[in-house]
Order: C-alpha cells, then sequence, then structure tokens
C-alpha cells in the first residue's frame, strides 16, 4: 500500500502556517472591532477578548477573532484606556486597538493587543451617544419626561438601582437623617455592563405595573467603579426613560459630561446623596410653606378673635346699660299700675259700698211705701164698703119702701090702697098709697 | 235653712225683692218675712265686703 498523496504532518502544517502569517504580518497592524466577550483571569492577569465585526447577513458577524492583552499590557492598557475614556475596556465597545499576529500551533489565531487607540473609541462613544439623541429628538420623546409636573415633595420614591451599591445606602441614609417621611421601594437591577440597559428597562416595566403608587423614580448608582458606563447613552434605555409617566430623577455618580441618560431625565444630578438632597430639600420647603401658612392662619385667627371678643364687650356694656333702663321703665310702669290698683280697688270697694248703702235705704223705705199703699187700699175698699151700707144711706135722708117685705124699686107696682112699710133712719112705719100718680 | 250664698246671687236676690215692693199685687202676708231675708242678705254682702276688702289689702302690704 503506497501513499496516494504527498503528505506532511499538522505539526508541520501548523508550523508552516505560522512562518507564512509571521512573514505576512511581520508588524502590529491598527484594527478595528468590537469586543463581543472580556474576560480577565485575576490570578494571571491576562485579558482574554473576541473581537468581532458585525453587520454579516441574519444578524451573523462578518468577521471573528480571538484576543489577547498578556498582564503587564493589560495593566498599562487599561489605565491608559480608562483615563481618557473615563472607562473600563468593556464588552460592546469599538475599539482601535493594534495588534500582532500570531498563530499558535494548538490554539490557533489569536491577536496580541500591544496598544490600543482610545480615541477612537471615545468618538465611537461620542457618535454614539450623538446619535442616540437625535433619535430622540426626532422621535418627538427626548423632551417628554422633563416636561412633566414634579410633585411639590415626593415622597413615594421608586429607585431602580442595585442593592449592593454604596450608593444606594448613601442614598437611603441620606433620606432617613431629614426627619422626612418617604416610602422608598426598591426595584433592583444590574447598573452596569451590557445588561444594565435591559435591566434598567425591566425595572422601568415593573414600576410601570403600579404606577399611582409613586411620585418619582430615582434611578441612581454607587460611585466605585466606572467601568462600562456606555448604557448611559443607550438610545433604547433612554427612549423607555423619556416616555416614562412619571419623572425620572438621576444620580449616575459619574464625573463624564452628561450622558443621554441625564439629558432625558426630568432632573439629573451628580449622586445618589445629591439626589436624596434635593428630595429632601423639596420637602422642606414645602414644610417651611406649611409653618408659614400656620403662622398667618394663627395671626390671622388671633385677629378675628381680638376684633370679636372687643365687639362683645362693646355689646355688654350696652346690654348692661339698656337692661337697666329696661328694668327702671318696668319698675315705673309696676308703681303706676299698683296706684292705680290701690285706687281702682278702693273704687271698687266704694262702689259696692254704696250700692249696698243704697239698697239698705230703700229696704227701709220700700216695704213702708208698700205697706202704706196696701193701707191706703184698704180705706179706699172701707169708704167703698161703708158706702154701701143702708145705714147710711138712710142718715142721708132716704127711706127704703117695702112691700110684703120686699123692698120696692118700681113705682108701677104700687096701687092705691096698698099697704107699704117704710123704714126710716130711726125707725119703720107702715103706711097706706093714696094716689097712683096719674092726675085726675 | 242657711245655705252659701255668693255675694253676686244675694245682691241678685236683693234686688228682686226690692222689685217685689212696687207689685201692686203684693203678699202682704209674706212682706215681714220678705223684709227680713233681704235685711240679712244686706248684712251678709256686706261682711263679705269687707272681708274681700281687709284681704287685699293685706296681700297688696307684702
Amino acid at each position: 500500500m503506497a501513499d496516494n498523496h504527498s503528505h506532511i504532518t499538522l505539526s508541520q502544517l501548523q508550523a508552516s502556517v505560522k512562518s507564512v502569517l509571521a512573514g505576512g504580518f511581520p508588524l502590529p497592524v491598527w484594527v478595528v472591532a468590537e469586543i463581543s466577550e472580556l474576560k480577565v483571569n485575576y490570578s494571571s492577569g491576562h485579558c482574554y477578548l473576541e473581537l468581532v465585526e458585525k453587520g454579516g447577513a441574519n444578524g451573523v458577524p462578518k468577521a471573528k477573532a480571538n484576543a489577547v492583552i498578556w498582564s503587564n499590557t493589560y495593566g498599562m492598557l487599561s489605565s491608559y484606556f480608562r483615563g481618557a475614556t473615563g472607562q473600563d475596556l468593556a464588552v460592546g465597545m469599538k475599539v482601535l486597538m493594534s495588534v500582532s499576529v500570531t498563530y499558535h500551533e494548538l490554539y490557533g489565531l489569536s491577536l496580541k493587543v500591544t496598544d490600543i487607540d482610545p480615541l477612537y473609541t471615545v468618538g465611537d462613544m461620542e457618535r454614539q451617544r450623538l446619535a442616540a439623541i437625535a433619535k430622540l429628538q426626532e422621535d418627538g420623546v427626548f423632551d417628554l419626561n422633563r416636561e412633566l409636573e414634579m410633585p411639590l415633595a415626593p415622597q413615594r420614591i421608586a429607585v431602580v438601582s442595585s442593592p449592593g451599591a454604596a450608593g444606594y445606602q448613601d442614598f437611603l441614609n441620606e433620606l432617613s437623617a431629614s426627619g422626612y417621611r418617604f416610602d422608598v421601594d426598591l426595584f433592583e437591577a444590574i447598573m452596569q455592563g451590557h445588561s444594565a440597559e435591559e435591566s434598567i428597562i425591566d425595572a422601568l416595566s415593573r414600576i410601570a405595573d403600579d404606577m399611582v403608587a409613586y411620585d418619582a423614580v430615582v434611578i441612581i448608582r454607587g460611585g466605585g467603579s466606572q467601568s462600562d458606563l456606555s448604557f448611559l447613552n443607550s438610545y433604547i434605555m433612554c427612549f423607555h426613560i423619556a416616555q416614562f409617566p412619571i419623572p425620572v430623577i438621576a444620580g449616575l455618580g459619574h464625573d463624564k459630561d452628561q450622558s443621554v441618560l441625564d439629558m432625558v431625565a426630568a432632573v439629573s444630578l451628580k449622586t445618589p446623596t445629591a439626589v436624596a438632597g434635593y428630595l429632601v430639600q423639596r420637602a422642606a420647603s414645602v414644610d417651611a410653606e406649611l409653618d408659614m401658612a400656620e403662622s398667618a392662619l394663627s395671626h390671622a385667627a388671633a385677629e378675628v378673635l381680638a376684633k370679636e371678643s372687643q365687639r362683645l364687650q362693646g355689646l355688654g356694656v350696652g346690654v348692661v346699660k339698656y337692661s337697666k333702663e329696661l328694668t327702671h321703665r318696668v319698675e315705673i310702669r309696676l308703681e303706676r299700675l299698683r296706684v292705680e290698683l290701690s285706687h281702682q280697688r278702693s273704687n271698687f270697694f266704694l262702689r259696692q259700698s254704696n250700692q249696698l248703702n243704697s239698697m239698705e235705704t230703700l229696704l227701709a223705705a220700700r216695704p213702708m211705701v208698700a205697706l202704706n199703699r196696701a193701707g191706703l187700699q184698704l180705706d179706699n175698699m172701707r169708704s167703698l164698703v161703708e158706702g154701701r151700707d143702708p145705714q147710711r144711706i138712710l142718715s142721708l135722708g132716704f127711706s127704703i119702701v117695702r112691700s110684703e117685705g120686699r123692698a120696692v124699686k118700681d113705682v108701677s107696682h104700687l096701687a092705691v090702697g096698698q099697704d107699704i112699710e117704710i123704714t126710716f133712719e130711726t125707725g119703720t112705719r107702715t103706711a097706706k098709697i093714696t094716689d097712683n100718680g096719674k092726675e085726675s | 235653712m242657711e245655705k252659701k250664698v255668693s255675694y253676686s246671687e244675694a245682691l241678685a236676690e236683693i234686688e228682686k225683692i226690692l222689685e217685689g215692693f212696687n207689685d201692686p199685687k203684693l203678699d202682704i202676708d209674706t212682706l215681714a218675712d220678705k223684709v227680713k231675708r233681704a235685711s240679712e242678705l244686706i248684712t251678709l254682702c256686706k261682711n263679705k265686703l269687707h272681708k274681700a276688702e281687709k284681704d287685699i289689702e293685706k296681700i297688696l302690704e307684702k
């Protein structure tokens, strides 16, 4: 069995590739790429990166390579980079680095980073920042959060931060030291690195679920590491913040120029402590206003009371005077009535007495009058009776003529020769009729 | 037959008796009784009047 192709060993091939590459790239090359992975081995101090160039179809990168920054270089480069950009090298950053192409039989192609131009990254970061601002303005959302009305004294606060961060603790301490009451709810989020963007957006949506419970949102991060704050310029995150319906107060603890987050937030302050101070100050000024109002109210009330007190006093005096007058008049009237009553009483008794006296007089007089009248009546009757007495008539000279015992009234009853009796006052005689009265 | 007569009743009776004396059909038999009755009534009234006067004086002096 003979060889069909002429061949070499793998190691020979690898060695060959290595020397070709070495020959082809004798000197470092300045290359731009995006850091897609970054890992620092803390024991060795070496930094291992994966670099990509994005832009392929379907989100697949156009190119990819492994890179390494050996520990001695890394120490230097990272502080240089940080000094210029204010940030540590981090995933997502576009960088301009000087790399040597190296090829290892076992590990394949690797780019050894020997230098870096931070200005490129700065420029790129700046470019991204400006692009984000422009897009937000174009979308019409850039000013929205700043145009919201900040409550006079926000007390119910939703905090987006990481709980372990010193910044959050400082914030809480400053609030509780003020003596004013604040209701603070923490919505945890990652506040650095490339997952910060999504984490903060998620925290905001959790706050939005209970929107009516909060007066303001506070986004804070502690000082400490300045590493990877590029999320502060994230378009998508700032898009959410700008449109958030509750005012956002930012205290991002970085001493760079204003990030896009600072620009879209309703209020932007340097540090979490400054944010706490801002909230406390607003509470304090409302407090002071209330004190003033209380004082003014107290004065006004005191004035009103004083005036009323005076008025009542005046009325009191008037009442006393008036009631004295009234009493006096009533007393006079009562005295007059008393006198009148006294007179009336006397008059009355006098009248009654007089009436009884007249009755007495009548009583004395009238019976006698009646008796007299009765007496007169009796006298009358006696006269009448006596008048009829036959003896009285005879005494006047009249006589009674009787015939056969009966009185004669009619002359025609008498015949000549008839016997009659004539009764005189002093006796009776008999007689005879001698004529009959006729003329012969 | 002493029944309690009020002042006004007594007065009325006295007046009736006095009127009666003017009547020509006066009953002579009862005349003396009537005079007695009227006299008693007048005394009664005078006493009542006197007592009332005294009582009121007492009240008003208080």
